[in-house]
């Protein structure tokens, strides 16, 4: 009796359209044939066929219609090419499982949700913000209003300066060129950015953000800090010893430090002197290496000084 | 032009003892289970599964139909072949036929070769 009952869910299991037409037909046969054949083995051949149904056969998707009245013909809609519920299920899972390996693989199997990247803004798990370290424009300060857009230069330290918090603090008027005057201002403007007071910039205070980075082993985040730090020129410039901080006696020497990045000798930094090498080769890849306004002085690609 | 037959051809061995034991007359399931048994000498036991997979395309090609014979079981449907089914058949027996001829003649040429 139990092997009758599991040959008919095993046939319950099967596509509708298969179950509806021959369910009571192989019943009958389990019924009459069970002794003779062996239940277990007719059993072995439904779950067979269960597979073989679901796997390889297409299911046509009949739509019901009213029964037909009189004269008036009914019809019925095959569609032979309808995705099976069950291959939607399938596919429903198997793209979990996927999109759940890359995240693992993409975290390294630590918890997953991770943002890498850099942020203009103070995050929980970064430094909270000093109040009295940040210094209030004055009245009459003199602004620069920096050059129009259409210029891939601009457009590139725009977004440059706001995510690098050196830059930005170094760029007192904001026209997204250290002027002589403040690379000599430079040991001042990048205390500004040492929000707790321990006299040296960390990667944090230069910029470095990653988002979910208690989640990530130590020794993997020291990397990203350390590319961090390598990746961008300034900083890269600053940090002379190259151990992903800024350390009091470099931020001192930060005139020096920078004053090496000024390849064209102008006593100022451009954007294209500043840029990551990979930036500066895609810029003057797509404008011709011609001059432009913030960027007008092109370069060797290579550089000279620094690290 | 190809002859609608031989669009089906070869058929694989399932259908093959499932046309032949329609091919005298019609059967249930259970019998079409027992004459192929019978018709391969109990080499070939084609469970109920497998032959209703068959038999449900078989139906959609056309070549099997539902017969219109009851008797016994209510749950029991008979099945026939159609013109189309019986032609495959003979289609496929003509194919195996010429097949074996073909066998024969090779083997015969490989003996005199050797004699």
């Amino acid at each position: 009796m139990t092997m009758r009952f599991l040959y008919r869910f095993l046939l319950r299991l099967h596509p509708r359209a298969f179950r509806e037409r021959f369910a009571e037909e192989m019943t009958a046969i389990f019924d009459e044939a069970a002794g003779t054949l062996g239940a277990a083995r007719l059993l072995g051949d439904a779950l067979l066929s269960l597979i073989r149904q679901w796997t390889f056969r297409p299911h046509p998707v009949v739509a019901s219609v009213a029964k037909p009245s009189g004269d008036v013909p009914a019809f019925a809609i095959l569609d032979s090419y309808a995705p099976r519920r069950l291959a939607l299920i399938e596919g429903g899972v198997l793209s979990a499982i996927f999109f759940w390996m890359v995240i693992v693989a993409a975290t390294n199997g630590a918890r997953p949700i991770m943002l890498l990247g850099a942020s203009p803004f103070p995050r929980s798990g970064l430094l909270k913000v000093n109040p009295s370290s940040i210094q209030l424009a004055s009245r009459d300060a003199a602004v620069r209003v920096p050059p129009p857009a259409a210029d891939p230069w601009y457009d590139f330290a725009s977004h440059y300066f706001k995510i690098i918090y050196v830059l930005g603090a170094l760029d007192a008027d904001h026209d997204y060129v250290i002027s002589a005057a403040e690379i000599a201002a430079a040991p001042a403007a990048l205390l500004q950015l040492d929000l707790n007071g321990d006299g040296k910039l960390s990667a944090a205070e230069s910029g470095f953000y990653i988002g979910g980075a208690e989640s990530i082993r130590p020794g993997l985040l020291n990397g990203f800090r350390t590319a961090f730090m390598s990746a961008n020129p300034v900083l890269a410039a600053l940090d002379t010893d190259h151990d992903g901080e800024i350390s009091a006696r470099e931020i001192l020497n930060a005139p020096a430090a920078l004053r090496r990045l000024d390849l064209n000798g102008d006593g100022k930094l451009l954007p294209v002197e500043i840029a990551p090498e990979s930036v500066v080769r895609q810029i003057l890849m797509s404008t011709g290496g011609g001059p432009t306004q913030t960027g007008n002085s092109p370069r060797p690609l290579r550089r000279t000084g620094g690290r | 032009m190809r002859e609608p037959a031989a669009a089906f051809l070869p058929l694989n061995p399932a259908t093959l003892h499932i046309l032949l034991a329609l091919a005298g007359e019609d059967l249930h399931g259970y019998a079409i289970m027992q004459q192929i048994f019978k018709q391969s000498e109990g080499r070939y036991k084609l469970g109920p599964g497998t032959l209703y997979d068959n038999l449900q395309r078989l139906l959609q090609q056309s070549l099997v139909q539902e017969s219109s014979r009851t008797g016994g079981d209510s749950r029991r449907r008979y099945y026939r072949l159609t013109a189309l089914g019986r032609g495959v058949l003979a289609a496929e027996i003509s194919r195996l036929e010429s097949m074996i001829r073909e066998a024969k003649l090779h083997l015969q040429t490989a003996r005199s070769g050797k004699a």
